[in-house]
């Protein structure tokens, strides 16, 4: 397993190629980060929050941490190539990364967008440990191992910022393709943030081609909800057996903020692990959390999620449903927390799953941590084979097993993908959920 | 909030602890300290055999080990181990041929709590066997039930006159490695209660155990074993008070049931600890494990628990499934108020084949109390169609309290059904407004209200108890419960 030593080597090199570059906050940033990493260390399953998932295997001495930026074959000509071969829908503003680095922003034909302002993260940091951010859950939050590596380590990012009282109109497709890279332990950046009474959408694709062996991306993510500020947030993970994504998104939301985010973590993958955590800071604020998982065999798919209402009056709703084949591994762990202050808070959550296999492994862990007396909170979870009845409804009307099997899945699964509001963004998603069904 | 429920919340943070009085009695001490030497008193002051002198040596061995957990969800305070005597009994030892030799004080003491130790003032036809700290006074009706081959006597006696089954089965389900307080426990355990029923044996009265707190600085750590043999019954209860005092006590119980082929056991517990004053001083630290395993096929083993005592309740009764076609119950309401913590639930382990596990916690919160439902519910790779129901509700009285869920829920079999749902909220305004149109004022609202918010859980309770667990909860959550 990859050493804290190692890293530390790792990173000085890189401290001192960086050192040049940027400015002194952040590199200041990057040692506290790095500091606190090591007091601790990599998780282990003795830790709560990784319980589930035993991270030695992947985090492999094979790997490899770049000190400087990774060399990108594809030549700036053929970003518009490569993004039709990815089938980015034309109708959205997309943005091409290759291995971290922004590549491409292709901008459909007549739009403007300026008040979207698109720019490399090395500039500045959402939040570094002494911007005055003293709330103990979002501290918390990113100090989790994964984030401060990050934080510490990154070498690209990207940045999006809405001005204050305008609207993103089209959807901004971030995709984050990984080509040509072998035993690479890999930290980007993403940082989002909507000013007041702004809205936007944002499509996240991870996409790895078969040319990358032994990755493992370790993505932060850092979004920021000014008051009456809209986000809709997409997460679409389509990686390979040879790529691991770790992912952590942390979430603020000021008063009469709306954020929506969707996760679907699609099959093969080895491994896949979603952490979130959002803080209703202020009032008024509502969170949408779904959630989507479908483990194909061997994989491991770990969705560790937080909601903290800090504030009276906000209100959250979460589902979060698995299809687990066999020898695949789904894991759901939802915490919602409820500060003293936040009273009328109104929060569900539901996780359901369907086991495919004989050999299907789940684990559901959903969680109310309530310091509130004037509150609503309930959760559920299900775990359960298909309906027999359902089954045999269907086939006594002559449908083959695997589509009737298929059927009902897709039925199970359409209760998440129905949630999307947008109609290009939800049939771009069951395409891909329809196809990841027929490889199942 | 209205100023009724605010004086009802007063009411609710000041009621007495009712049984908070202290017997003055000739006591002998071990002297305080965890130490070989005060495990090899014990075992000489109960006469015990050597390979349980050596059982208890072997359990400190592995208890000095173990770690204090850390995963809990409150502070657990500092404790010296040291300063505890582990040994405290009434010195006039009573011979348990009569009554009439029990010390009249003892006998004074369990009349005050309600306890009917004298067979003749019987009604209710329950078999109580009392233990006063660290040994067992008296266990009534004995020769009735032997009459049916049941055994039901302390546990140190049965260390003495049933040797192999005493050893064939402690530790079985709790090894003494299990845990930090179940180690300690092993190697220090004072008494307990002890029930065998043969094969084919329906036990004709309920079993019940008083267990009293009442020496300074002692701890309490007792041993109960239940064997239920095939195709028998036994409904247990248990119940427990200790006199109000500043200094926190330790209680460190282990239980264990087995059920043997197409057994049933029935376990039910009214824990009602002194829970320490209203500013969370005093109190007692109620760290139990309590298992029970379902080794034969078809047997079934329930819990049934109403927890309003103890400044701290850590506890999970749990089952394991072994046999195929076992089934397991859990059904609990915990109150807490003032400044007490509840930190309770179960742990149902699914390992036989269509296996069937209800799991139902109803908790209470008051002032500034944290109470949290922790459970796992876990089916392993062989337990095709294991069946699990949970449902835990809160309920939150009052600002300054928490309620907490943590289920775990951990499948390794596709056949498994599992359903688990939760909620917690404060009593709705509008089940009150609705009462009080009726006529009925806001302190009765409460208490019907939280009367039928639990009574899924006191039907449970044998009829005797349920009057009793109805009449604590009463006096639990005075002024605002009815």
């Amino acid at each position: 397993m990859l050493q804290t030593d190692t890293l530390h080597t790792k990173f000085l090199e890189l401290v001192k190629s960086a050192e040049a570059q940027n400015g002194a906050t952040l590199l200041e940033s990057r040692q506290a980060a790095f500091k606190r990493f090591s007091n601790n260390g990599f998780p282990t399953i003795r830790s709560e929050q990784w319980k589930y998932s035993n991270i030695t295997g992947l985090l492999n001495d094979a790997l490899q941490v770049p000190v400087e930026p990774l060399a990108v074959k594809e030549t700036q000509d053929a970003g518009a190539a490569l993004l039709v071969k990815l089938h980015a829908p034309a109708e959205w503003l997309t943005i091409l990364t290759i291995n971290g680095k922004l590549h491409t922003i292709q901008r459909p034909t007549g739009s403007k967008e300026d008040n979207l302002q698109i720019s490399d993260v090395q500039d500045f940091l959402l939040s570094t440990e002494d911007d005055g951010d003293n709330d103990t859950v979002v501290q918390q939050a990113i100090n989790k191992p994964f984030s401060l590596l990050n934080r510490a380590l990154f070498l690209h990012g990207l940045q999006l910022e809405v001005k204050a009282n305008s609207q993103v109109n089209i959807p901004v497709h971030i995709i984050h393709y990984y080509t040509g890279i072998e035993n690479t332990f890999l930290q980007t950046r993403l940082q989002l943030k909507a000013n007041k009474n702004a809205h936007l959408t944002v499509v996240e694709s991870f996409i790895a081609d078969s040319s990358c062996k032994n990755v493992v991306v370790n993505h932060a993510a850092e979004t920021l909800l000014a008051a009456e500020a809209t986000l809709d947030h997409f997460l679409v993970q389509q990686l390979n057996e040879q790529t691991n994504l770790i992912l952590s998104e942390v979430v603020r939301q000021e008063q009469q903020s709306d954020y929506k985010n969707h996760v679907i973590s699609l099959p093969f993958a080895r491994f896949i692990r979603n952490n979130l955590d959002i803080a209703l800071k202020g009032t008024y604020s509502h969170t949408d959390m779904h959630g989507l998982y479908m483990v194909s065999p061997q994989q491991v798919i770990d969705n560790s999620t937080g909601i903290n209402h800090l504030r009276p009056n906000c209100t959250s709703n979460q589902l979060y449903k698995g299809i687990v084949a066999d020898k695949g591994t789904g894991t759901f762990n939802g915490r919602i927390y409820v500060h003293l202050d936040a009273q009328k808070t109104n929060a569900f959550q539901k996780n359901a799953n369907l086991p495919l296999g004989e050999h299907a492994v789940i684990n559901s862990k959903p969680q109310l941590e309530i310091y509130a007396d004037d509150v609503r909170c309930t959760h559920g979870s299900a775990l359960g084979q298909m309906n027999n009845q359902q089954l045999f409804y269907l086939l006594a009307r002559g449908i083959k097993q695997e589509i009737a099997v298929k059927l009902l899945s897709q039925a199970f699964v359409n209760e998440v993908t129905e949630t999307i509001e947008q109609e290009s963004i939800r049939s771009y998603v069951a395409d891909l959920v329809e196809k990841a069904l027929d490889q199942m | 909030m209205s100023n009724t429920s605010n004086d009802i919340l007063e009411k609710v943070t000041t009621g007495d602890y009712e049984y908070g009085f202290s017997t003055e009695i000739d006591m002998e001490y071990a002297p305080p300290g965890l130490n070989e030497e005060t495990i090899a008193f014990i075992s000489a002051k109960k006469s015990e055999p050597d390979w349980l002198l050596q059982w208890r040596l072997k359990a400190y061995k592995t208890f000095l080990k173990q770690q204090l957990p850390r995963w809990q969800n409150f502070e657990l305070p500092e404790m010296d181990l040291q300063a505890i005597s582990y040994y405290a009994a009434p010195k006039k030892k009573p011979e348990l041929k009569s009554l009439d030799e029990v010390d009249p004080e003892l006998l004074k003491t369990f009349e005050k709590l309600g306890i009917p130790l004298n067979e003749q003032k019987q009604l209710t036809g329950v078999a109580v066997d009392a233990v006063f700290d660290s040994v067992s006074v008296v266990t009534t009706f004995r020769e009735e039930l032997s009459k049916v081959g049941i055994i039901f006597c302390s546990i140190s006696e049965a260390i003495k006159e049933h040797p192999e089954l005493v050893q064939k089965y402690l530790g079985s389900v709790v090894p003494q490695s299990d845990n930090y307080y179940a180690a300690l426990n092993s190697a220090v355990f004072s008494d307990g209660s002890f029930v065998y029923i043969p094969e084919g044996v329906r036990c004709p009265m309920e079993l019940s155990t008083y267990f009293r707190i009442n020496a300074k600085n002692s701890g309490q750590f007792e041993r109960t074993l239940i064997i239920a043999d095939k195709n028998s019954y036994v409904s247990y209860l248990e119940g427990c008070t200790a006199p109000s005092r500043d200094e926190n006590q330790l209680h460190a119980a282990v239980v264990e049931l087995v059920a043997l082929e197409n057994a049933e056991i029935k376990y039910s517990t009214v824990q009602n600890w002194y829970p320490g004053d209203k500013d969370g001083k005093g109190g007692v630290y109620n760290f139990v494990t309590k298992r029970g395993i379902c080794l034969g096929n078809h047997s079934k083993i329930s819990w049934t628990q109403v927890e309003t005592g103890s400044a701290i309740t850590w506890k999970y009764p749990s089952v394991i499934l072994k046999g195929d076609y076992t089934s397991g119950e859990f059904y609990s309401v915990a109150v807490t108020r003032h400044k007490q913590v509840a930190d309770t639930g179960t742990k149902m382990y699914h390992i036989g084949k269509n296996s069937k596990s209800r799991i139902i916690s109803k908790g209470i919160s008051a002032g500034e109390a944290q109470n949290a439902y922790r459970g796992l519910v876990q089916v392993g790779p062989n337990a095709r169609n294991a069946r699990n129901y949970t449902q835990c509700d809160s309920l939150l009285i009052g600002d300054r309290c928490g309620a907490h869920t943590f289920p775990y829920i951990e499948s390794k079999n596709n056949t498994a059904q599992i359903e688990h749902e939760a909620t917690t909220s404060k009593i709705g305004e509008d089940q009150i407004f609705y009462l009080n149109q009726r006529g009925i004022d806001t302190e009765k609202a409460v208490g019907m209200i939280v009367n039928g918010y639990v009574k899924e859980v006191l039907e449970k309770l044998p009829m005797e108890f349920a009057v009793e667990a109805q009449k604590l909860l009463a006096i639990t959550l005075e002024g605002s419960v009815g």
